[in-house]
């Protein structure tokens, strides 16, 4: 029985009310008070349920409030909205359709979520429950079947469960994409009567935020995949680390742990079985290195988060220099659904050597934009176009970014490449761990890199002499370059930089950092020779080589643009066409988006040629 | 204020301070090319220092320190408020300065700053200046923009090529005479004596071009009594302190002074360090902590 | 069981649980490395040491690599070297190296006759690590002659606000050596990576000063410092050593071993030896204070007597005329009013020769520690030979004749009547008794100030002047032929928490120490902690 089939023996509808961290900071939890409230004032508390939900995947659409079991989805609900959706819904029946979700590709609002393409595409199995059940109730998930695969996988051997984690073909979602089965089977082999586990929720790449999701919205199937592993492996005791920066997350897994525990899923002898484990909440300390596992491990033991050399492996020497099993907190999540729902039909879903589906984060410029959940191998045209709605304001498709600073950029030409490990390796960018930016003909690619590069050079933890000199290197040039004072020798010299952090690093950080430099580098070649020969920017993005102009057929004197300029660039009197001084100006770009009649528009700036 | 007293102490570059000392004697009198003798505390040594500024009205005069052995770490150490125990000037013959024409004014290290009151009075002079100055590496390059306002030409030279051109004061000398060809009436040049060696050699082949060096000696009494920082010039013996310090540089004995006189004293420069220990900051903070503890 | 791997097409043994950096220096292969020591647990820093596995996608690090049976590694391949060498290029490029590119380097060397003496490093010529840099050596293996990438310089301050050590950061390669040292191998962990990624730099906790943040000041971290970024401050600026002599510390009973360095016929420092099995943590008097101690100015160069000439003064005079004017004043007391005072800073041979002497000339228990000088007094003694200067001289009642064996000018002095120059370790031959009986040797490594000489030789002399038989060993090794075939002396052990070398105040006579030793004590007592709980 689901839960909203048990709610409703006693409730006629429920509200569901989405208290991801996204949300809650659209005052969500106000409009969960609104809600009880004006349930009061029209005297409908005893039929109609408020209760509240995890993450939905749809943030930039948020606070989104969901009435079942219709399927009503209201979309952006601000609480002076409340009062209508109660009068008019609930207590009406009528539906409140200006607050349906509007949808920017077909131009008109849909109200049931079960239509909106954005969800119908994708193929939610892992984020099955997000937004769906009380991430805070362990019956909300066993009612929809938790906790059956732990009490299947106990029945069973360790070395099965290890062959039905194989036979699935799950590879790790933190990025690496390895065989989890054997992953699993590496420490189990390990010599050695104390074993950790460990789930890897530092999630830290800039806008990704599956790890996130997951965890606020469904903890306990998190949990459930690590009991499950800590049984194959014979570990007895397990840690989640995870970043401080996500306390909702940490407060959310922290009860689940609470419950699991009450219900006999944790402490000793685990449902009558041999398996004693318990599990401990570590926190992250703000460093992105953390998510590298043996960068983890020294976090987790108190020294300072430096990678080291494998081998020795964490499998057979890891935490405290004991065996080890890490895992990222999607290969968890998958472990429990496989051993919910069969093995085979995980492996039935995707391609050969990829089973299974992929989440990432769809964020740039699509009309869509969110968390997804799509089989393994479907092509990249189909996320950008069906489920992202294609590109913001009908522009022409430039690129995707996949991976994080970890990973590269593809061009046009692979729209129709498949999303696999091997195919994304091969064209030189990673899958990671699932983040990707859609990228127009407005962004400028080297200035793409230079982000991405500085974050790493950021986060570099400075034991090694290529990442943490090198990336360095690499940056400055790179900044001389989107300033307009790149030079002949550059491009070489990048070139060779890159190879060399690439060769030379000794950790994953440093290893992959050159990726978004040496993908553009391969694919977007021209706009760099065009930065350093012509000192001209093509995406007309980069600050230093633009100036903005005021289109003086287009601009009615309404001295918008003059009032918000920072450094006061722009004169004009009220009524008359306004000028943009472009010794003073910065570049800041606020008039521009500013202007009501988007009469400013970017130009190149003339450089001073250098004889 | 106390007599010597440091009104003002700024290092610009790595080991390089500039200090502001009111001595309204010596900045009456001073003249471009002139030193003084300065001797830190009642037992130390006297060392000469470059001239490189001073203020008529104002009666100050400014110098630059590099730090490169005991004397200097000791004024390294000295904050503004603390005094010289003595500061003698202005010593030396001033500069041989007229209206040439075209002169390089050429300067190395802690030779910039002491180019810079000769490049300045030979543009007042009328000349046409250009300077070359010339540094390890561009964060050691200073007075770019001072010898700008008393010269016609900046020309800057670092060995690594961090900045301006690559190599040393005579590559751009040599490419200056050979290749371009220019006209060069007279040449001032002040850095270590090994650079200035070099420079001397090079214009004495290439065309013979007056040039003038100011020499770096071992000095003492800095009067011409002592002897200490003699030289052979043109066969005979003349003393850096009165005869110069600048000297027609093709007449220098550069291998004498390279390698006789200024090593002379080495070993007692090295050990007399053994036993330097500038009070410690850490101590003097403790101290006052301990002393605020005590009235608290 | 032996086990063999492939290394540059060499069949090569190896032991289980080594390394392939081990087992290819053993082998004789060389390897470059900057981080890694065998005498440091390996980290895997620098990226130099990389090789070329058989089956590896990537490049590892020999010094972290465990061996294993049948891998197949080549250590200098062509794309091996260009890495290494681009690597080696970015260290050079946050590290002051013009020199290393400069094109008159060569010549250079042959016309700068030492370095500038001070202030920050700008380039190998101010530094004074130039001829033990490993950096140098390294870029002489990879032939780097010039640097391609943006150079920076860190310009981060001179640290000198502490005692004993310089610490001139822009030329830290980060490789952690003196941080393994102090935290691994020795335990004090008083300094360790601070701050991330391009910013980061050893320091100290909360960036306080080296004397609160537990360091020693044993100098281990200089010891193991591949660039000149460590630096002691006294012994310095000095180049390449005209000797080094192994020696045994005389400051305590512990007999530490080091190596002496003399230039100029001068100590001018001290070290560890460098073969990396000695015992490497010394206190900071013997690390530090050495070379100041030995050369200090006012040694003593020649025997005095006092003698009213215009005032009462010491007045100089020949060793023949001191020993004879000692030994005839002596011989007119009894037994039981003479002193005999040993110093435990002392020789074997010389408390050998001093016993000897004692035995014949004073029924008074020989005085080995301070505070037994008190007791001669109620004994009635009135003419004491010390070897040990002290201010209880100047307060015992009865004293009429005082020889002092000395090695400063001191007050007690005034009190002496005849005061006789000696050397210190360093200056003379012998042997050492330390800790469990161990035996060492004591090497001389300058020659002592003007007329100074060795105790036993001033015993020696002053028994025969005397006409006592027994004392005519014509060289050392006699002397210790003798002692070999005694019994074994009796020698008081001397802790490392002595100040004083021979009576004489080490901070009175080394200004660093003095300051060392004040500033621990005003941080103790503003941290409400003992004010003598000091670690010297």
């Amino acid at each position: 029985m689901t839960q909203v089939e048990s709610l409703q023996k006693y409730y006629q509808k429920t509200v569901l009310i989405c208290k991801g961290t996204g949300c809650v900071s659209s005052k969500s939890d106000e409009i969960s008070e609104e809600f009880e409230e004006q349930l009061k004032n029209f005297n409908l508390q005893e039929k109609i349920k408020v209760d509240f939900t995890g993450c939905h995947g749809f943030c930039a659409q948020g606070p989104i409030v969901i009435i079942e079991p219709e399927g009503v989805m209201y979309a952006q609900v601000k609480s002076p909205n409340v009062k209508q959706i109660v009068e008019s819904h609930l207590k009406n029946d009528v539906l409140v359709e200006d607050l349906f979700f509007m949808d920017p590709k077909l131009n008109k609002r849909i109200g049931n979520y079960k239509n909106i393409d954005f969800y119908s595409k994708q193929t939610r199995m892992i984020l099955g429950n997000c937004g769906h059940i009380n991430p805070e109730e362990i019956d909300a998930y066993m009612n929809t079947g938790g906790y059956s695969g732990l009490r299947s996988a106990l029945e069973k051997k360790p070395e099965e469960i290890i062959q039905i984690i194989t036979d699935s073909g799950l590879r790790g979602r933190g990025g690496a994409g390895f065989s989890t089965g054997l992953k699993w089977q590496f420490c189990h082999d390990a010599p050695g009567s104390e074993k950790y586990i460990i789930c890897n929720a530092d999630e830290g790449d800039p806008g990704a935020f599956m790890d996130r999701s997951l965890l606020e919205a469904d903890p306990h199937s998190v949990l459930e995949g690590m009991i499950i592993g800590a049984y194959a492996i014979g570990a007895s005791h397990g840690i989640i680390y995870c970043r401080a920066e996500y306390p909702l997350a940490i407060k959310r897994f922290s009860r689940a742990l609470v419950t699991a525990k009450e219900r006999g899923f944790l402490g000793d002898n685990i449902l009558n079985s041999s398996l004693s484990l318990d599990i401990s909440v570590h926190e992250g300390a703000g460093a992105f290195v953390c998510g590298e596992e043996t960068a983890l491990m020294a976090s987790i033991e108190g020294h300072r988060g430096n990678p080291r050399t494998r081998p020795p492996f964490p499998a057979t020497s890891g935490l405290w220099g004991k065996p080890t099993n890490i895992n990222n907190v999607k290969t968890w999540a998958s472990a429990s659904w496989i051993f919910k729902n069969g093995w085979e039909k995980f492996h039935g879903i995707g391609v050969e050597n990829a089973t299974g589906t992929a989440i990432f984060s769809l964020t740039g410029k699509v009309k869509n934009l969110g968390l997804i959940e799509v089989p393994m191998g479907t092509p990249l045209r189909e996320i950008v176009y069906e489920i992202g709605g294609g590109i913001l304001d009908d522009r022409e498709f430039k690129a995707v970014q996949t991976g994080g600073p970890s990973g590269g950029c593809l061009p046009p030409s692979h729209l129709d490449s498949p999303v696999d490990y091997e195919t994304m390796a091969a064209s030189g960018s990673i899958m990671g761990s699932g983040g990707m930016i859609v990228l127009d003909e407005t962004n400028c690619m080297v200035k793409l890199a230079h982000y991405f590069l500085t974050f790493t050079q950021a986060e570099s933890c400075g034991k090694c002499i290529p990442c943490r000199i090198g990336t360095r290197a690499m940056l400055l040039i790179l900044e001389r370059i989107i300033t307009g004072k790149g030079e002949d020798k550059d491009l070489m010299l990048l070139e060779e930089l890159a190879y060399t952090v690439k060769m030379g690093s000794l950790c994953a950080l440093g290893q992959t950092a050159p990726n978004p430099v040496l993908t553009t580098l391969k694919y977007f070649r021209n706009e760099y020779q065009s930065h350093i020969f012509e000192k001209r920017c093509l995406a007309k993005d980069c600050q230093d080589l633009i100036n903005y102009v005021i289109d003086e057929s287009l601009c009615n004197g309404c001295t918008i643009c003059a009032r918000n300029c920072p450094v006061s660039a722009i004169t004009g009197e009220k009524g008359q066409v306004h000028f943009i001084d472009t010794a003073v100006c910065v570049t800041c770009g606020i008039c521009h988006s500013s202007c009501p009649k988007t009469a400013i528009f970017k130009q190149d700036r003339p450089q001073k040629v250098v004889p | 204020m106390s007599k010597f007293e440091i009104l003002k102490k700024e290092e610009f570059v790595p080991n390089f301070y500039k200090l502001d000392i009111s001595v309204p004697t010596i900045a009456r009198k001073a003249k471009a090319g002139q030193f003084i003798l300065v001797m830190v505390d009642e037992r130390s040594e006297k060392i000469p220092l470059t001239l490189i500024d001073w203020d008529k009205e104002k009666g100050t005069i400014s110098f630059i320190v590099q730090e490169l052995g005991l004397s200097t770490s000791k004024m390294a150490f000295m904050e503004e408020g603390d005094s010289f125990y003595s500061i003698v000037g202005p010593l030396g013959e001033p500069a041989y300065l007229e209206n040439f024409g075209t002169v390089v004014v050429s300067g190395g290290c802690y030779g910039v700053g002491a180019t810079y009151p000769i490049a300045k009075r030979l543009k007042e002079l009328g000349n046409h200046v250009i300077t070359i100055i010339e540094a390890k590496n561009e964060n050691l390059l200073y007075y770019e923009e001072e010898f700008k306002t008393v010269s016609d030409e900046v020309i800057l030279v670092t060995t690594d090529g961090s900045k301006g051109e690559r190599g040393h004061i005579y590559d751009v000398l040599e490419h200056m005479i050979e290749s371009q060809q220019r006209k060069i009436d007279h040449i001032k040049v002040i850095g270590c004596n090994v650079m200035m060696s070099k420079v001397s050699k090079l214009t004495k082949e290439k065309g013979a071009i007056p040039t003038y060096a100011t020499v770096t000696t071992i000095m003492v009494d800095g009067t011409g009594m002592c002897g200490s920082c003699r030289l052979s010039y043109d066969g005979k013996t003349k003393f850096a302190c009165v005869d110069g310090p600048e000297f027609n540089a093709h007449k220098i004995d550069w291998e004498e002074i390279i390698h006789v006189r200024n090593t002379l004293y080495i070993s007692e420069e090295t050990l007399s360090l053994q036993n330097f220990s500038p009070e410690c900051r850490s101590l003097a903070k403790y101290q006052e902590k301990s002393r605020e503890e005590e009235t608290s | 069981m032996t086990k063999w791997m492939n290394i540059n097409g060499r069949r090569v043994v190896f032991e289980e649980g080594e390394t392939v950096l081990e087992v290819a220096t053993k082998a004789g292969i060389f390897i470059p490395t900057l981080c890694a020591r065998p005498d440091l647990p390996s980290f895997g820093a620098c990226r130099l040491c990389i090789i070329d596995v058989e089956g590896n996608r990537t490049y590892p690090n020999s010094c972290t690599l465990p061996a294993r049976e049948g891998m197949v590694v080549r250590t200098a391949t062509p794309d091996l070297q260009t890495v290494r060498r681009n690597v080696f290029q970015l260290i050079l490029a946050e590290h002051p190296s013009y020199c290393i590119i400069c094109k008159e380097h060569d010549e250079c060397e042959k016309v700068r006759h030492g370095e500038y003496k001070a202030g920050r490093v700008i380039g190998c010529f101010t530094c004074s690590n130039k001829e033990i840099c490993e950096i140098r050596e390294i870029s002489e293996y990879l032939r780097v002659k010039d640097i391609r990438y943006p150079m920076l310089y860190k310009n981060l301050p001179l640290e000198r606000d502490d005692p004993f050590l310089v610490r001139d950061y822009n030329l830290c390669i980060l490789c952690a050596r003196c941080i393994r040292a102090c935290q691994d191998v020795l335990g004090y962990s008083a300094i360790a990576l601070t701050k991330r990624g391009h910013d980061t730099k050893v320091g100290t906790i909360l960036e306080v000063s080296h004397l609160e943040s537990g360091c020693v000041f044993c100098g281990h971290c200089i010891d193991v410092c591949p660039t000149g970024a460590l630096i002691a401050r006294g012994s310095t600026w000095f180049g390449t050593p005209d000797k080094s002599v192994t020696t045994t510390c005389n400051l305590c009973s512990h007999g530490c071993q080091m190596v002496i360095d003399v230039k100029w016929d001068k100590v001018v420092n001290v070290h560890p030896p460098y073969e990396l099995s000695a015992r490497r943590e010394y206190c900071v008097k013997g690390r530090f204070c050495i070379p100041a101690l030995v050369n200090g100015r006012d040694r003593l160069k020649y025997p005095t007597v006092k003698r009213k000439v215009i005032k009462e003064e010491q007045y100089p005079v020949p060793w023949d005329e001191a020993i004879t004017h000692t030994a005839d004043k002596l011989k007119g007391y009894k037994p039981e009013e003479i002193g005999i005072i040993l110093s435990p800073s002392l020789t074997d041979e010389a408390v050998y020769l001093l016993l000897k002497f004692a035995q014949r000339v004073s029924t008074n228990p020989v005085v080995f520690i301070e505070e037994d000088i008190k007791n001669l007094q109620s004994q009635g003694v009135k003419a004491i030979f010390s070897t040990f200067n002290s201010n209880v001289f100047s307060e015992f009642d009865g004293l009429e004749f005082l020889i002092l064996q000395d090695i400063y000018q001191s007050n007690s002095s005034d009190t002496a009547e005849v005061v006789l120059p000696t050397t210190m370790f360093a200056e003379e031959d012998g042997t050492k008794s330390g800790e469990e009986y161990m035996k060492y040797a004591i090497n001389k490594a300058v020659e002592p100030p003007g007329e100074a000489l060795p105790s036993w030789i001033i015993v020696s002399r002053l028994a025969q002047s005397m006409g006592l038989d027994g004392f005519n060993h014509e060289s050392i090794e006699n002397l210790q032929d003798e002692i070999r075939n005694a019994e074994p002396l009796e020698i008081p052990k001397v802790s490392k928490q002595q100040l004083e070398y021979m009576g004489v105040p080490i901070a009175d006579k080394v200004e660093e120490f003095r300051l060392y030793i004040t500033s621990k004590r005003a941080i103790n007592q503003s941290k409400g902690k003992g004010v003598l709980d000091v670690q010297i």
